[in-house]
This record gives C-alpha cells, structure tokens and sequence, in this order.
C-alpha cells in the first residue's frame, strides 16, 4: 500500500472517481493534480489495480443459471386469493341450493328467529293478531315439525290442519316468553301454564307434526293428509314426566 | 408472480443471483435467498420504491447472513467442496479442469477471508451499484462508502498477497 501521507486526496474521493460518483469538475481537478502529486497517481492505480484483481476473482466462482423462483410471490398470494374465491363461490351454490329446499330455508328463517328471542329481539317474527286477539307468531312450514312440550306445562295444545303455506303459532295470553323457535319446530317451556289452550296451525306441506312431551310420550300428526280445519286437541297434564 | 414483482425478477434476477453465489459459495443458499428475497418483496415491499435495488440487496444480505448463522456456514462449504459444474465450466480436458478448479478455490478463499461487509460492498461494486444503493443496502451513509470500498480493497490486495505468498 503507498504511504498517503503524500496526498490530500483521501481514498472516498479517489473511490468516488474510480465509481464515476464525482462531477465533471471535481474530477477533472483529481486528474489535474495526478501531474504533481505523485503519491496520488500511486494511490489511484492502486486502487484501480485491487479492484480489477477482485474483478478477475470474482469471475473465477462459477454461477449456474438462474433458477426461478419454485412458487412465486405473487402466486403463493393468487392462490390464497383463488381458495378463497373458490370457498367463498362454493358456500355461494350451497346456499343456493338449499335455499332451494323449504326444510333448509325454513330452518334458516327458524335459525335467525330462535337468535332473535335469545337476544331478546321483540320476537320472531313480528306477532300478528290471532283468534280472540291473541299475538300469532308466524314461521315458515318444513315438512316434519316438532313441538317440544316441557315438563309442567299444563292445559292443552290444539292442532289445527289449514290452507296456506304458513304455520302459525298461537300461544295463550301472556305465555309468548314459554315459546322458543327452534331449528325445525317449536319449544313450549313456561311451567306457569296450566289451563291455558297453544294453538298450532299447519298448512298441508307439513307433512307430520311431532309432539314430543316431557315425559318421553311421541304423537304424530299429519296435517297433509287430512282436511284444512280438521283439529286434535293434545291435553297436557303439567304433572307429566315431572321429575 | 405478480407483473410488478415479475419484472423486478427479470431485472434484477440474475444480479442478485450472481451476487449471492459469489457472497456465499452456495447456489443452493442462494437460490433459496434468492426465493425469500421476492418473496418479501411481494409480502412487505418497500414504502419507497427509489432505492430497490438497495432495498432488494439489503433484504437478501440479511437473509444469506441469517440462513448461513442457521445452517453453518464452514459444513455447507465443505460439503459442497469440488461439487457442481456450471453451464460455463469448459469441456474437460485433465488440465483446464485442474486450472479451473485452482481458480475456484482460490477465489472462494480470498472471498471467504474477506469480512462479510468488505465482501458485499465489492460484489456490489462489480454489479455497477451506486455508492447510494450500497449505503442502502449495507446500512450506511453515501459518503461513507467510498473510504469502507477503499478499506475492502485493501483487505483484499493483502489477502491476495498472502494467499499468493503461501502458494508460491
């Protein structure tokens, strides 16, 4: 290495030369004084010298070819976007389809009810007046419907075969909180009832209604076999399957 | 790939590539660096895109640094020693092969006895990077990398000298 104690150029500027990092002028200065200085020359051509060797060097390691990148960025990011699509058009047609059943759509429509009376929404669905004025709720028909009759409800539970495509739920006054919606059918739940009459009302694609008591006793009904306004009347005992 | 990163690929590929094979030894290391390095450009690209090929080199030099810490450096080059021929290696002939490989191993020594910093600053060099983009990519200022490059050349000539005196 020349002793640089000989110039005042220092090696940044010499470097910045070397790197075409200097402007025209200050360049032309450093070549200017190359002429006097000769410690400057020394120092720039060895500068220059150690990196055409490193140059030459480094050509010396063998580079293959280039290999692309096995998944790339932008794919790996395009595929998680295409999963998604797909999913999202997959729970589209599944949607779709079963809306297409009355099961699932009024199991659905039951669903969003039965979430509505838990949070404690002004009820599913909006009450209607029914006969002797009592609130009516209204729920969409699935060909099998099940009512679910707890333990100490008393009085009686009239089903009601009708025209239309509608059930409808009539609960006796003041008894709404007893009935929750369920997924498929009804839950009667108020041991407060006793003499009071729940009137259901199922058009003819019901096809069986289900009552289940709390003492483990089943009844089938099929209100789509049988005349609009034929009626059973169910008669509860609230001491039944009382534990 | 996405068209943007596409095209930096297609830029800036082969560069890089080469600039990583001769920084590590490795082109296994260097591909697989070379995979992370775009694959962060597409997830976390940079907020300002004027100094990529700065940013690009910096990402990727942390990345070979951190993956040659995990990995051990000294066994991958031992195990990959006299390994792999390249699309350039000549045709063989006893002789051109012996030469070639002496060029080889002599350029990995002097590379590797090089301080990782020195070593990336004159790769860089080679690639025709600014002093900006090597300030980016190394994490200094502008006007420092004019005196660091001086001190790496250096450290190479001496190196240089010493491996050639050891030889001769």
């Amino acid at each position: 290495m020349t002793d640089r104690d000989h110039t005042d150029w220092d090696d940044a500027t010499l470097i910045r030369l070397l790197d075409g990092e200097l402007s025209d002028e200050a360049a032309a200065r450093i070549r200017e004084a190359q002429e006097a200085d000769p410690a400057l020359r020394a120092r720039l051509n060895e500068l220059r010298s150690a990196g055409r060797r490193f140059s030459a060097l480094a050509i010396d390691v063998p580079v293959p070819e280039t290999p692309k990148p096995r998944l790339a960025p932008g794919d790996r990011a395009a595929s998680g976007r295409a999963w998604i699509l797909r999913l999202a058009a997959g729970m589209v047609l599944l949607a779709a389809l079963g809306l297409a059943s009355p099961q699932v759509r009024a199991w659905v429509v039951q669903g969003a009810e039965r979430v509505a009376a838990l949070l404690g929404a002004a009820g599913p669905p909006a009450p209607e007046a029914g006969p002797e004025g009592r609130s009516t709720i209204i729920l969409s028909p699935t060909p099998r419907f099940l009512v679910e009759v707890a333990s100490g409800v008393g009085g009686a539970l009239v089903i009601r075969a009708v025209e239309g495509d509608e059930i409808r739920v009539t609960p006796p006054p003041g008894s709404r909180p007893a009935l929750t919606v369920v997924p498929g059918g009804l839950r009667i739940a108020d041991p407060g009832i006793r003499e009071s009459e729940f009137l259901l009302e199922l058009p003819g694609s019901v096809e069986a209604v289900e009552v289940r008591r709390g003492s483990g006793e089943v009844a089938i009904y099929h209100p789509g076999s049988v005349e609009p306004g034929t009626e059973w009347r169910l008669e509860l005992d609230p001491g039944e399957g009382a534990p | 790939m996405t068209p943007d990163a596409g095209r930096v690929f297609r830029e800036l590929g082969d560069t890089l590539f080469r600039y990583l094979v001769r920084m590590c030894g490795s082109p296994d290391l260097a591909g697989d660096v070379l995979q992370d390095t775009f694959v962060r450009l597409v997830e976390r690209p940079p907020s300002r895109r004027d100094n990529l090929r700065g940013w690009l080199f910096r990402v990727a030099t942390n990345r070979l640094r951190d993956l040659e810490r995990k990995r051990g450096r000294r066994a991958r080059l031992a195990q990959e020693a006299g390994g792999r021929r390249t699309m350039s290696d000549p045709p063989a002939s006893p002789g051109r092969i012996a030469a070639a490989r002496e060029a080889r191993e002599r350029a990995r020594r002097v590379l590797d006895r090089l301080p990782d910093r020195d070593r990336a600053l004159l790769l860089m060099r080679e690639e025709g990077f600014t002093h900006r983009e090597m300030a980016e990519a190394v994490g200094t200022t502008t006007g420092s990398v004019g005196t660091m490059i001086a001190r790496a050349l250096d450290r190479f000539a001496q190196e240089l000298e010493l491996l050639e005196g050891r030889q001769g």
